[in-house]
């Protein structure tokens, strides 16, 4: 039976993670490169790097640190930030990237998604859709949720389904950083409505609410505070998942 | 010296993390699309990359398709990954839309057909899965427990069935399909891939290694 994925995500900024991090026994907690080993090692089932440099120059720190991390982790690593062309996707992977992210540039240009996924193929495109409910119903943000684009969630993720994505990472900015627990609501919807990977994003506060999204129909959890902050480990969620009858890599 | 040859046939995709997986673990690598530095290899990687129309067409392109036949015959090691290992059959149902026609090396007597649509199901299989049923005189195996969890992506699959001269481990997925195939002596085929599955991984790459 497949296993439910446990996916450490660090944002990136010019090769340096921010958000900071709050280790032991680590010499430098913002290096990208040592903190995904430390997961790896941790039983991490994916890592995540979210790239948020500004400027296209500063990039390259971005691809250097892929290329170190590709060397010393063996699980699959999914990069995304500021990724708007099959261009850009080229050269994540070519750094090392098994997937690649993408979010505000698949709502500027959606066809971006099937040429990727011809391109490349629909297993190493990751859509990434920041949501915040609005009523009844949820809307897509972009531009690091800045922007109301108007687009409602579940369409859009319908939408990008039918072009090619391969998974879909789900964020609720409602629900990011309250450690209330991931939004099951729009997390179940979103599960039943297309056959493709959901990975839940934002809100988990314990490892109840990891249980809780993966019985919701995530196949994924993305955690990055959580983790960063040692209030949890990565053997507790997954023993936690144990019991709870959820198959997990151990 | 060089231990492993990686044959590069120049599909566009990511060799890297097959050869960063090798020298993590001591080997001496050379990614070679050069038929006569595979015809003189003493070990061979035979990786999954693109599709498998184009994996055999490049194979056959680059005048490398004989050769790696006769090296598999010639009893020297070959580890076939993914879409490698697909190859290595007679036919797969995935060139019914594009590239029709195209054959497999036909080294091992059956089809590859694209898994079955079932609810809760999704295609790929994409993920952590369990290998079940592995010999334990597999030397590929060694050190591996039962069950471990290995990481595929695939759409494709050898499904359940004999395949005489061969043993084979099996994965569960809405079915039990073949994850590994063996032939006794040197020719090792995985469905998963051993360069992205952390530690059990490394070990199975490392056992290769040491054959």
């Amino acid at each position: 039976m497949l296993s439910k994925r446990i996916i450490p995500c660090l944002d990136v900024d010019k090769g340096r993670v921010v958000k900071g991090t709050n280790f032991v026994g680590i010499r430098d907690a913002g290096d990208p490169v040592e903190l995904a080993d430390h997961y790896y090692k941790e039983g991490a089932d994916e890592l995540c790097f979210l790239d948020i440099t500004a400027s296209h120059e500063e990039r390259k720190a971005t691809y250097k640190i892929i290329e170190a991390t590709a060397k010393q982790v063996f699980i699959p690593l999914t990069v995304g930030g500021g990724v708007n062309s099959c261009d850009d996707v080229a050269k994540l992977l070519q750094a090392g990237a098994d997937k690649v992210g993408i979010n505000s540039g698949a709502v500027r240009n959606p066809k971006l998604i099937r040429e990727a996924a011809n391109h490349f193929g629909s297993q190493c495109v990751v859509i990434a859709i920041d949501v915040k409910r609005i009523g009844k119903s949820w809307n897509v943000f972009v531009r690091g949720g800045r922007e109301d684009t108007g687009l409602d969630a579940l369409e859009w993720i319908k939408q990008v389904t039918d072009l090619g994505a391969g998974e879909i990472l789900l964020t609720s900015m409602d629900a990011d950083g309250t450690k209330a627990g991931y939004d099951l609501d729009i997390t179940s919807k979103a599960a039943s409505l297309v056959n493709i990977p959901v990975i839940a994003s934002g809100g988990a506060g314990n490892c109840q609410d990891i249980v809780d999204a993966f019985e919701a129909g995530a196949d994924a959890a993305l955690l990055a505070s959580l983790l960063h902050y040692k209030e949890l480990t990565i053997a507790e969620i997954k023993q936690k998942m144990l019991e709870a009858k959820i198959s997990t890599r151990y | 010296m060089t231990d492993i040859v990686i044959i590069d046939y120049k599909n566009g995709g990511n060799l890297f993390s097959v050869n960063n997986s090798l020298e993590s673990i001591g080997a001496n690598t050379q990614l070679s699309s050069d038929p006569k530095v595979i015809e003189s290899a003493s070990k061979i990687v035979f990786p999954g990359v693109g599709s498998f129309a184009k994996a055999i067409t490049s194979l056959k392109d680059l005048g490398i398709y004989d050769v790696l036949i006769k090296k598999i015959q010639d009893d020297i090691p070959v580890l076939a990954v993914c879409v490698g290992m697909q190859a290595l059959f007679q036919s797969s149902t995935e060139t019914a839309g594009i590239g029709n026609g195209v054959k497999g090396m036909g080294i091992i007597p059956a089809e590859v057909t694209k898994f079955d649509q079932k609810p809760g199901i999704k295609i790929p299989h994409m993920g952590w899965n369990a290998v079940h049923n592995h010999n334990p005189e597999n030397p590929l195996f060694k050190g591996i427990p039962q069950d471990s969890h290995f990481y595929f992506v695939h759409s494709y699959r050898v499904d359940d069935q004999e395949l005489e001269g061969y043993s084979k481990a099996t994965t569960d997925y809405g079915e039990q399909f073949i994850s590994h195939v063996w032939n006794g002596r040197n020719l090792f085929a995985c469905q998963f891939h051993p360069e992205k599955s952390a530690k059990v991984g490394l070990q199975l790459l490392e056992n290769f290694m040491r054959l």
